[in-house]
């Protein structure tokens, strides 16, 4: 390491959650980069181990903050491919909107995070006002902004109000004109662009060798979409086209978000125009043995969930977040670009470090995996 | 004349704390937003003055430069837009009081021992370099165009003749006052607050003082060059100013380091070819 090093984080504004980054300076180029995980391991997959079904969705849902439904929905694919079970239209549709508008509000949030990061507040002001509307979507359905533990196994927990679908509708109207107004505004300011353009640049064969997923891997020109590849829910009735990029740095990650948006947006408008009427089946108990594995496509890419139950509880739980495969790909990334860019690379490769942290490597005399039978030992429950 | 103007130097830091207050108003509305209560710089500051000061480092320096830098800054607002010192050159003394007060300022990050603050000094000792020769450039513009040798004896409306200048000095009190576009020494989510990062209490409310009596300075000045002694354009250019600022910081990106130091160096080029303008067509030269 150089003799300037600049420490970001663990608790910095350049990222948003717990970690730290170690850049050894040049003046104002970075020299050698160096990132230090494990401020937010949580032990979630040997929280989620020994518990039931019913209550391991509970934990699921509490890996992320800003995607609980994808989690929520992942964990709940895996279980009803365990159990080889369909689920009604009225509930396959509802997930759909459900997911959607997560999506939307998690690239809103994204969105202004960026626009925080290259100085522009008023911006960043805008993009949450907008995501407030669907938080509300949010709230009106599920009772819920954060978290909402709405999906069940087999079922939801509640069905949506005769009056929600206008709700949402008129908001998601909003939304839409707003974020396509604000996206029209960026991509024509120059300031904006030269801010994101040229920088962070993924190539394509980068980006299939670090086997990325979801808007990263598509605005480097990766036509990767598990709702197309893998249909769920209703992702095969609706229509919607993959937003993929060429470019493949930070202002077509931008782009791509943005396009999503506005595919959310046009998803939720077409299932909840197509709402089939119908009741819901009751939250029950269910008993699972057997092993499987589900995937859906989280806001950041894909989402992937393996896991083995013995006696109905769970003997063995193993979570893929679409974080993982880009988080050793910041240090490539941020060689050589000058201290202004951090942020920028960093923010636009949106990372979420508590969905991902799994492993612990401590540095002490020589490289050591602090795997999660030993984070129990050391640190968690001692059972 | 002289009293009245010595009783409002003494209130000044308070209209430049009250100035503040009204910046992040106006910032807020642009925003959409409701905004703080137009004095809550001041509780602010009552809460710094009251806070612990915690001493990250034992240096002499990292002691004294926040006071010194709001010092020097209160000196120069007896020259503008009160005119209490006034004598021959005194534009020159203001161009020390201003480069020594940058100076302090760059000394308070450097002596603080953070990694943060001396970037932020770094980038600031950069741009400084630039940026207060362009003042200087500009400055003299004036002077030599009114063909005077104080700051008070600027013709009004000197500016029409003077556009490349004024232009230049904007770029110069933009730059100076951290605005966004041009805020790369102070930019929070690379090098977290920059100069500031490692102060708290007493030093760090000299520090807030400090640049807020900046900004109330650079904007008198600017607008006393522009509008002379007329006390109308000088409110008007005043209120623009202001505004234009408030603007820029709410509705622009921040660029980086690299094109910051070529926009200063642009002003730079632009007062200084202004200036042998102005020095060819006063007949100095």
């Amino acid at each position: 390491m150089h003799d300037f090093v600049m420490p970001i984080g663990p608790q910095s504004p350049a990222v948003k959650e717990p970690i730290l980054l170690k850049l050894a300076l040049e003046g104002e180029e970075v020299r050698k980069v160096r990132m230090v995980t494990g401020y937010t391991h949580r032990g979630v997959e040997y929280l989620l181990e020994g518990k039931n079904p019913d209550q391991a969705l509970y934990v699921a849902s509490r890996i992320c903050g800003i995607c609980s439904i994808s989690h929520e929905r992942a964990y709940v694919r895996t279980v009803e491919n365990i159990l080889g079970y369909d689920a009604p239209e009225r509930v396959k549709a509802l997930r759909t909107v459900l997911f959607e508008l997560e999506r939307m509000q998690s690239h809103l949030l994204w969105a202004g995070m960026m626009m925080h990061e290259i100085g522009l507040e008023t911006l960043f002001d805008y993009f949450w006002r907008e995501r407030e509307k669907v938080l509300d979507c949010f709230e009106k359905i599920t009772g819920g902004r954060v978290h909402h533990n709405i999906n069940k196994i087999r079922t939801l927990r509640y069905d949506m109000e005769k009056e929600d679908p206008d709700f949402i509708l008129q908001r998601i109207k909003e939304v839409k004109k707003k974020a396509r107004e604000y996206y029209d505004d960026c991509v024509k300011e120059e300031v904006v662009i030269s801010r994101l353009k040229n920088v962070g640049i993924i190539p394509k064969n980068m980006a299939e060798s670090w086997g990325l997923t979801g808007p990263i891997a598509r605005a480097s020109g990766i036509d990767v979409d598990t709702r197309k590849n893998d249909p769920y829910d209703w992702y095969n009735k609706v229509k919607f086209k993959t937003v993929v990029g060429k470019e493949g740095d930070s202002f077509e990650r931008f782009k791509v978000r943005m396009k999503e948006v506005l595919e959310s947006a046009s998803i939720v408008e077409q299932v909840l125009s197509n709402l089939p009427e119908e009741k819901i089946p009751v939250a029950s108990l269910s008993r699972v043995d057997g092993e499987g594995y589900g995937r859906v496509e989280a806001p950041r890419g894909e989402l992937f969930y393996y896991l083995r139950f013995k006696n109905n509880l769970i003997e063995r739980a193993k979570v893929r977040t679409p974080s993982f495969s880009y988080m050793k790909l910041a240090e490539e990334l941020l060689q050589g670009v000058v201290v202004g860019d951090v942020p920028v690379i960093l923010a636009s490769l949106d990372p979420c470090f508590s969905c991902l942290e799994r492993i612990l490597v401590e540095k002490n005399g020589k490289v050591s995996e602090l795997k999660e039978n030993e984070f129990r030992r050391r640190y968690a429950c001692s059972q | 004349m002289q009293s009245v103007m010595l009783f409002l130097w003494v209130l000044s830091p308070a209209a430049a704390v009250l100035l503040e207050g009204f910046y992040r108003k106006t910032i807020a509305r642009m925003q959409s937003r409701k905004g703080p209560p137009v004095v809550q710089p001041f509780y602010d500051l009552r809460k710094l003055w009251n806070k612990r000061r915690v001493k990250t480092k034992n240096d002499w320096f990292f002691l004294i430069s926040p006071f010194f830098y709001t010092v020097t800054v209160l000196i120069g607002l007896l020259i503008v837009p009160f005119h209490i010192l006034s004598f021959e050159y005194d534009f020159i003394f203001l161009l020390y009081i201003t480069v020594l007060s940058s100076a302090f300022y760059v000394l308070a990050g450097i002596s603080s021992d953070s990694p943060y603050g001396m970037l932020a000094s770094m980038r600031e000792m950069r741009l400084m370099v630039i940026y207060e020769t362009a003042l200087a450039a500009a400055l003299l513009s004036f002077v030599v165009y009114s063909g005077t040798l104080t700051i008070s004896g600027v013709k009004p409306l000197s500016v029409i003749y003077l556009l490349p200048s004024a232009v230049a000095l904007i770029a110069v009190i933009f730059v100076e006052n951290k605005v966004t576009q041009f805020d790369t020494g102070a930019a929070e989510s690379e090098i977290l607050p920059g100069v500031s990062t490692e102060y708290s209490g007493k030093a760090l409310f000299f520090l807030d003082l400090g640049e807020m009596m900046k900004r109330f300075l650079f904007l008198s000045l600017v607008s006393a060059l522009f509008a002379g002694d007329n006390m109308l354009f000088f409110a008007v250019s005043f209120v623009i100013l202001f505004m234009a600022m408030a603007y820029s910081d709410a509705t622009t990106p921040r660029f980086t380091l690299h094109v910051t130091t070529w926009y200063v160096l642009a002003a730079l080029i632009l007062a200084v070819i202004d200036l042998l303008r102005v020095i060819w067509v006063s007949g100095w030269a």
